[in-house]
């Protein structure tokens, strides 16, 4: 095996620093550093339970090799967010999201869930950023299954989790748009607990 | 709730305390059964809190262990509830009226004056004055309850203090933020990380892949080698980290790719039906006969061919081969001390019958007795039946042996997973059934033949384990043959092959393969999946050979009093659906308008091993290019309902898991091999295909409680099947339901 090497990058905000080689995955670099929260399902990119963003898009941390996000520490595009830093990274979508899959009850084993958040987040958020300034119209569920196209789920908690995203788009939405517009008093939120 | 008799699980774990410990504030359960992602834990809790009178915080659930549990055999059949679930009610119970009659003794005048009017408050038991009386904590109360024998008669509670109708699942917080929770996430100090090299099928040669591992850890100059071992047929690296074990996994998998040198097409041994099962060897048994068959032709076919004339139906159907396909991958950690104990730490559904199977595997080698291996249950991915949990505790356990007081983690990869798991065994079931001559005609004889390998191949059940592993050892065992559960567990490959219709004669004859090409053992639903296909389409074939509604059908072979909950859920499930009215509706319930002529209504009942949950289904299909299902209604009749989410959620899984086996699952076989070792190979159900579920719960609140996780498994296949069948005008004879399947079915008619 060829000499370690010492990788840096970014994740969750924080540097962070790995010795080993440029073809080491990003899952099992997250792993290796405690971030248990992606998931290894097949290691080929198909189930994404294993889904982190990378900069602005979502990605499959099993495919992605250390070397390709090294080679652009100085860009912002190459920083990874996972779970673990989703609260942190947008503390409105993920407080959102997780009341949601809460509120609905949307998993079995729970097992694929963080990939399927990753990439709902990202979803909910592009939705938000194409949307017109004043609208506050929410993702619709063909919307959503198209895009989770690529989660599996075996334990079938897909309508569960379909409904959780619309609802959080909605959630989401109203707030930001009553955050940005500065409105007095926002509306009773089906989440208000 | 009065009850009148205890079930086994409390007679053979007699005292309370070890169900129910109170300690620091809080109750301690000790559920002998395990979490597999079906929410039993809450569901668990929930019910403690109604019988104890606690908050949900105040409970807490000791994870399942050979050391502290009770032996409550494998989570499975849909009996968590039933068992566990009652033993924690009423263990809960008795520790509540103990309370309170120690209130009474110690203080009557107190009590009397009280008229006996009490509450209890977060474990306090308290007059309606506010007086306390005493708490789940006090001593001597907690000394007395422990020993306190669980074997007499106790009112269960039933939401006294505290309505919790459907507490959320208590696990979900954490899943959802992403913090540790799974076996997989477990990491313990000085952690070591092994993989076991097995190629894509049992008996893969793998010497040429260990020829290279040996010659690649030779060639390493790595400070931190990995170690390899081998045993007999049975090949290990670990290595230090995670890092180093992705890597070498890396290699590994691309020298077994060549070394199998797997064929691009199928073989000449692929398995395009399931005509092989009735050539393979087999021991014939008779399940049920009920009636006297006066003549030949009631039983043996004079042709392949129903002989509609003479109201004679035959047909066979078939059930391919299964994978479990969880997301998650197969893991266990493991650490030996020699002299000392075994530590395994597994999300098996059977933690006692594991460690029976380890001993009788490893006991001679580390010197150890069966009580030294101590095996605790960690929560894995999803579980649909006997994976391969059990035999990926035996790969650490194994590799733990030769590393001692070292940790060592084994994760399988997919291609393992998908491959070296045990299977959902392939099936044939012949039906030959005889309209009677009334009027209207009625199903007069029935004879259900099955072909199939057992559904059954747990560790902890036999004089040798049943670990893949174990069989691949230097002096190992050889791998059994699968077998059948007992009749009191519902049978295996018989499963529901009885139908609950009224029939006079009956006859039910099962074939185990005694021989096992691909290692084969329980799924959800088991036989079920098969029988009900089977039942289900013929009863429809039937109703349409008579020109008769598939529901007037079935509603006349079920009257009487005994089939008040059959009759129930199939009502309820028309009704739901404008089953009346289905011919009419293009948009019915779907929002959708598509033509009739694709879009099609199917019906299916049984009842689960035919003493569980009763479940009726309605399906929409629409048929294009491809099947696609629109909608479910699914009827369940599930006694009481303790967590009426956690129903309904189980309910949904397994109608979305039942559409992917319907429309695409079929692990490929092909001679010792299976073929399917990927997602590509092997694809589910995505979420744009998933249908619209409606769920309907009969309300019977007055009935012990019956699992819900299998119920619907069988019943959703089917009604899927019959919808087809009933916009094709022929009845489907072989799943999963692909365009070839459905143009083969057509052609054949």
């Amino acid at each position: 095996m060829a000499a370690n090497t010492s990788f840096h990058i970014f994740v969750n905000a924080r540097p962070m620093e790995h010795q080993g080689e440029d073809s080491d995955r990003l899952l099992t670099v997250l792993h290796n550093q405690g971030l248990c929260a992606s998931k290894l399902g097949c290691g080929t990119g198909h189930c994404g339970a294993c889904t982190v963003w990378v900069g602005g898009t979502s990605a499959r941390a099993c495919e992605v090799t250390v070397g390709t996000l090294a080679a652009e520490i100085d860009s912002s595009a190459q920083k990874v967010t996972t779970l673990e830093g989703l609260s942190e990274a947008e503390p409105l979508l993920a407080q959102c999201l997780i009341d949601a899959f809460l509120l609905e009850q949307a998993a079995q084993c729970g097992y694929c869930t963080s990939g399927i958040l990753m990439k709902a987040a990202l979803l909910i958020r592009n939705h938000s950023l194409e949307a017109r300034k004043d609208s506050d119209v929410p993702l619709e569920e063909s919307q959503v299954s198209r895009a989770l196209d690529e989660h599996l789920c075996r334990c079938g908690s897909h309508r569960r989790v379909m409904r959780a995203v619309v609802l959080a788009s909605e959630v989401y939405s109203r707030r930001r748009f009553a955050e940005t517009s500065n409105a007095a008093a926002l509306p009773p939120s089906k989440l208000a607990r | 709730m009065q009850i009148h008799e205890l079930p086994n699980n409390l007679k053979l774990h007699p005292s309370v305390g070890q169900w129910l410990r109170f300690v620091d504030s809080k109750a301690e359960i000790f559920p002998g059964k395990v979490e597999i992602g079906q929410g039993i834990v809450t569901a668990l809790v929930q019910i403690a809190c109604e019988e104890l009178g606690l908050s949900p915080d105040q409970i807490e659930a000791r994870p399942a262990s050979t050391a502290s549990s009770p032996n409550e055999s494998v989570t499975s059949g849909s009996l968590s509830i039933q068992e566990c679930g009652f033993a924690i009610r009423h263990v809960c119970a008795l520790a509540r009226s103990m309370l309170i009659g120690s209130a009474k003794l110690r203080l009557p005048e107190l009590w009397s004056q009280h008229q006996g009017k009490y509450r209890i408050d977060r474990g306090r038991l308290c007059l309606y004055d506010g007086t306390e009386l005493g708490t789940y904590w006090d001593e001597p109360f907690v000394s007395i309850l422990g020993a306190q024998s669980c074997l007499t008669f106790a009112t269960h509670a039933l939401n006294r203090e505290v309505e919790l109708r459907s507490l959320p699942r208590l696990d979900f917080p954490s899943k959802f933020t992403g913090k540790a929770a799974f076996i997989q996430d477990m990491r313990l100090p000085e952690m070591r990380y092994g993989l076991v090299l097995r190629g894509m099928a049992r008996d893969a040669q793998l010497a040429s892949v260990r020829k290279a591992l040996v010659s690649w850890t030779d060639s390493q100059r790595e400070d931190h080698l990995p170690e390899l071992l081998i045993d007999g047929g049975f090949a290990s690296l670990t290595c230090t980290s995670l890092l180093a074990l992705a890597r070498y996994q890396r290699l590994a998998d691309q020298a077994i790719a060549r070394a199998l040198l797997l064929p691009s097409e199928p073989s000449n041994h692929e398995k395009t039906s399931n005509d092989w099962l009735l050539h393979a060897p087999s021991e014939r048994s008779e399940v049920f006969r009920q009636g006297h068959f006066d003549a030949a032709s009631e039983l043996v076919a004079s042709t392949h061919l129903s002989d509609k004339v003479n109201a004679v139906f035959e047909a066979s159907f078939d059930k391919p081969w299964l994978s479990h396909a969880s997301i998650g991958l197969s893991c266990a950690v493991a650490c030996y001390h020699p002299g000392e104990s075994m530590q395994v730490w597994t999300h098996s559904q059977g933690i006692f019958n594991l460690r029976s199977d380890l001993f009788l595997a490893l006991g001679k080698r580390c010197a150890l007795d069966e009580m030294q291996f101590v095996v605790q249950h960690v929560e894995g991915a999803g579980c649909y039946g006997h994976n391969g949990a059990d035999d990926v505790a035996f790969d650490a356990a194994r590799i733990a042996l030769s590393c001692p007081d070292v940790p060592i983690r084994v994760q399988w990869t997919r291609a393992q997973e998908l491959a070296c798991a045990p299977f959902s065994p392939a099936m044939r079931v012949k039906v030959r059934a005889i309209l009677s001559s009334d009027s209207p005609p009625r199903v007069k004889s029935w004879v259900h033949t099955v072909w199939s390998n057992g559904h059954s191949l747990r560790p902890g059940r036999a004089s040798t384990p049943t670990l893949l592993g174990s069989s691949e050892l230097a002096d190992g065992p050889a791998m059994r043959v699968s077998v059948n559960a007992t009749p009191a567990m519902g049978y295996g490959s018989e499963r529901n092959a009885q139908p609950l219709y009224t029939i006079d004669k009956l006859l039910i004859e099962n074939y185990r393969l005694t021989e096992m090409p691909i290692r084969s053992s329980a799924f959800r639903g088991l036989g079920a999946l098969g029988n009900v296909f089977a039942i289900e389409s013929m009863m429809d074939e039937m109703a349409r050979h008579l020109n008769e509604d598939p529901l007037e059908f079935r509603l006349r072979h079920l009257q009487g009093d005994d089939h008040d909950r059959a009759r129930g859920v199939l009502l309820r499930v028309a009704n739901a659906s404008t089953w009346k009215d289905r011919h009419r509706n293009t948009d019915a319930g779907g929002g959708d308008a598509h033509s009739n002529a694709t879009m099609g209504y199917g019906l299916a009942f049984a009842r689960y091993k035919n003493t569980g949950a009763w479940c009726a289904v309605v399906a929409k299909v629409e048929l294009a290019e491809r099947v696609k299902v629109r909608r479910l209604w699914i009827a369940a009749d599930v006694g009481r309902v303790v967590n009426e989410n956690g129903v309904r959620n189980q309910l949904e899984g397994a109608a979305i898991q039942s559409t992917s086996i319907a429309l695409l699952e079929n692990a490929h076989y092909a001679g010792n091999s299976h073929f399917s070792p990927s997602w590509e190979d092997y694809p589910i159900l995505k979420f744009s295909d998933v249908p619209a579920i409606d769920i309907l719960l009969m309300d019977r609140n007055e009935q012990p409680s019956l699992g819900a996780g299998e119920p619907a498994t069988a019943p959703v296949v089917a009604a899927i099947a019959n919808a087809v069948a009933s916009v094709i005008g022929t009845t489907l004879h072989s799943l999963p339901l692909t365009p070839e399947t459905i143009a083969k079915a057509i052609k054949l008619s």
